[in-house]
């Protein structure tokens, strides 16, 4: 496939699908129990444990992988979520306008200027058992704060979409609104929704790990990358210098993060075609034998023969 | 040339202006790159209007924008030289950097596209998008020089000045096209290179505006190179026409020449596609097939496939480019126009002789009708 070409998608998708991958299998390939209490504490990376032990002797390792099935479950699902809510409420308030739109907007708009943090752990503190219940339900609260700026951009693409002449025919002929809508206005939208899905799925991941870190959640229930920060945190790992225990989960969310934005570029710039042609030629450039820093503006010359023949024309005209 | 032309000195019309030979365009650089534009050689010659014409997909813009270094990457120009004589010297423009070019375009070579009336800035005046060029360009000037010369501008092609306060969308189309080629005319340039610029307009204001453009031309003595896909348009106005297919010029000649006795059967089949007002009565016979897929163009020569008198050798060999005896200058890229072929007797006609006919026409177009009737005819035919 063309899309599998840019190195970005390639790299993104790799490292995305090797997350998934230990999501399924880690906690049946994970070498001990992540609560369980299996060795001295605050031993350091060996053969019989890749990445330490905690301060109590948990496997750090097979925390890691234990962990990762949540924050991945919780994440993809909020994401999946929110980008819902933000197709449902931005494409009706761009296309049908009006105090609809003006509602719309004015919903998003205050969603937008919430500080999500301090919102979520007051949500999440009023819930039924203090929010520790069900995974499900978290995700869905994240994804609360998570649908507004998507909302906002296809709102805006919508807008332009509406008053195309491909809209203005499939009115004429007498489609319905929810078919316009559905056969006209969201397939030229499926690139956008695609690359805010990447964006909020980032989002949600980053609201778990934090909401677990400062310990709004139950640290042991699920397992996550979050929760192993939280107790990394509070029982001073950094001081008593066992950087594997923070590291470990803090370098997975960074390539996870890495994972999605990549994802997110490569999609990008298969849309705007413009974006990766800039791409493509300077590969092409350096290929062809001229300087990457080629002025826009200016057609570059590259003359087929040896270059010395290019100047010997040159000095014949001039 | 004709006769009008011995006539100037010899600094005037005449001499060539702009020459482009054997000029390469790609589109991409790997061995899958298409070859847009292959050894096209033209020369633009001082006051001269030059027609380029061929269908869509022919490489008839890429020419231009390759020539002007307009074109965007992945466009790239692999091999050929340009060569523009302009006022204080002369360009390499394939060798000429940013610095160089940005002082030749507009001011010497102006391009105008065929959308070009949406250039124009819809939220400033006319006025002010005109005397900002002047600003840029011309120091010297005041504001009140400015505004004088942006009227005789917009005089020029046939605005009265008082049209300098409105705003675009006061305008119609034709009027904001003039505007634009008033723009491009603003610095006095050598070279005028107009990528169909009528191609939005109907026949009445396209017709309006070519008059315009003639009348300008014949006054301010630039060069024109106007790059249409409509024939008859260019009998009436061009000096010289240069018929291109799949990215080759296939056959190039003085305007009366290539209508009455085309030598190119490419030529030929387009001539036949639109009727003639006056005279008798032809079936109109199109060309069969469809032009090539530049990706994968035929080999030998790419118009084998359609044409009707196809050879052998058309099909093994790409015919190059050949100079033909004739009272002018003119060249077709045929097989049937080499030594031991013989070409039917459509491609053989015999060349008209009054070659003035058809600049009278501009001047005045009665005297045109009762020498070439059948030219005036084709134009009217568009």
């Amino acid at each position: 496939m063309r899309i599998l070409k840019s190195p970005k998608i390639a790299i993104g998708l790799g490292l995305f699908l090797f997350f998934t991958l230990i999501a399924i299998i880690g906690p049946s390939i994970a070498p001990y129990d992540p609560i369980k209490l299996v060795a001295t504490p605050w031993l350091h990376p060996s053969a019989q444990h890749w990445l330490g032990t905690t301060q109590q002797g948990q496997d750090v390792y097979s925390q890691l992988l234990v962990g990762t099935r949540s924050t991945l479950v919780i994440s993809l699902f909020s994401g999946a979520l929110a980008t819902v809510l933000s197709v449902l409420i931005g494409v009706s308030a761009g296309f049908f306008g009006g105090l609809a739109d003006n509602f719309l907007s004015m919903l998003a708009n205050i969603f937008l200027v919430l500080p999500a943090l301090p919102f979520l752990i007051v949500i999440n503190s009023y819930l039924p058992s203090g929010g520790k219940s069900s995974s499900w339900l978290l995700a869905a609260i994240i994804s609360i704060t998570g649908w507004a700026w998507g909302a906002r951009v296809l709102r805006a693409q919508t807008l332009s979409m509406r008053s195309r002449d491909f809209v203005d025919a499939a009115r004429i002929t007498g489609e319905r609104s929810w078919r316009i809508i559905a056969f006209e206005i969201v397939p030229n939208l499926v690139p956008i929704i695609a690359s805010s899905f990447v964006f909020t799925v980032l989002y949600a991941m980053g609201t778990y790990v934090a909401l677990s870190f400062v310990g709004a959640l139950d640290p042991n229930q699920p397992w996550s990358w979050g929760s192993m920060l939280f107790w990394a945190q509070s029982n001073t790992a950094a001081q008593v210098g066992a950087w594997y225990w923070f590291a470990a989960p803090g370098i997975c969310v960074a390539l996870l993060g890495t994972s999605l934005v990549l994802l997110n570029f490569g999609i990008d710039e298969f849309i705007n075609p413009r974006l990766r042609a800039a791409g493509l030629s300077r590969k092409g450039l350096k290929a062809a034998g001229i300087s990457s820093k080629h002025t826009p503006g200016l057609t570059p010359v590259v003359r087929r023969q040896s270059p010395s023949s290019a100047a010997v024309v040159i000095e014949e005209t001039v | 040339m004709s006769s009008v032309e011995l006539d100037l000195p010899a600094q005037g019309r005449g001499d060539a202006v702009l020459e482009i030979s054997g000029l390469c365009v790609d589109y991409g650089f790997s061995e899958d790159a298409v070859h847009a534009v292959v050894d096209a050689t033209l020369t633009l010659r001082r006051g001269e209007v030059l027609g380029l014409a061929g269908e869509s997909g022919s490489g008839k813009s890429t020419l231009a924008y390759a020539l002007t270094r307009l074109l965007r990457t992945p466009g790239v120009i692999t091999e050929g030289e340009v060569v523009f004589h302009g006022k204080d010297g002369d360009y390499d423009l394939l060798a000429a950097d940013l610095d160089v070019m940005r002082r030749l375009r507009w001011s010497q070579i102006a391009v105008v596209f065929q959308s070009a009336m949406n250039a124009l800035n819809p939220v400033l005046t006319v006025g002010s998008q005109l005397t900002d060029v002047l600003k840029a360009h011309r120091p010297g000037m005041d504001r009140r020089a400015r505004k004088a010369r942006a009227g005789e501008l917009l005089n020029l092609v046939g605005i009265t000045a008082d049209r300098l306060g409105s705003y675009p969308h006061e305008l119609s189309g034709g009027m904001r096209q003039r505007v634009m080629i008033a723009m491009a005319l603003a610095l006095e340039p050598d070279v005028l290179i107009m990528d169909e610029p009528t191609t939005a307009l109907d026949v009445v204001t396209q017709r309006e505006i070519l008059e315009e453009l003639v009348g300008l031309r014949d006054r301010l003595g630039f060069a024109v190179l106007f790059i249409t896909h409509d024939l008859s348009l260019l009998i009436e106005l061009a000096d010289t026409i240069a018929v291109m297919y799949a990215g080759r010029v296939v056959e190039y000649a003085e305007a009366a020449s290539l209508f009455r006795a085309p030598r190119h059967p490419y030529t030929a089949g387009l001539l036949n596609s639109f009727p003639s007002l006056h005279g008798e009565r032809k079936a109109m016979i199109g060309i069969p097939g469809s032009p090539p897929d530049l990706r994968h163009v035929p080999s030998g020569c790419p118009f084998h496939v359609r044409c009707p008198h196809a050879m052998d050798i058309c099909e093994q060999e790409e015919p190059k480019l050949i100079e033909l005896a004739s009272s002018g200058r003119r060249a077709a890229a045929c097989w049937l126009q080499t030594e031991g072929h013989t070409a039917p007797e459509a491609l053989a006609l015999p060349e008209p002789t009054v070659l003035g006919a058809r600049i009278a026409s501009r001047t005045g177009a009665v005297a045109a009708e009762l020498e070439n009737p059948e030219i005036e005819a084709a134009g009217s035919a568009l």
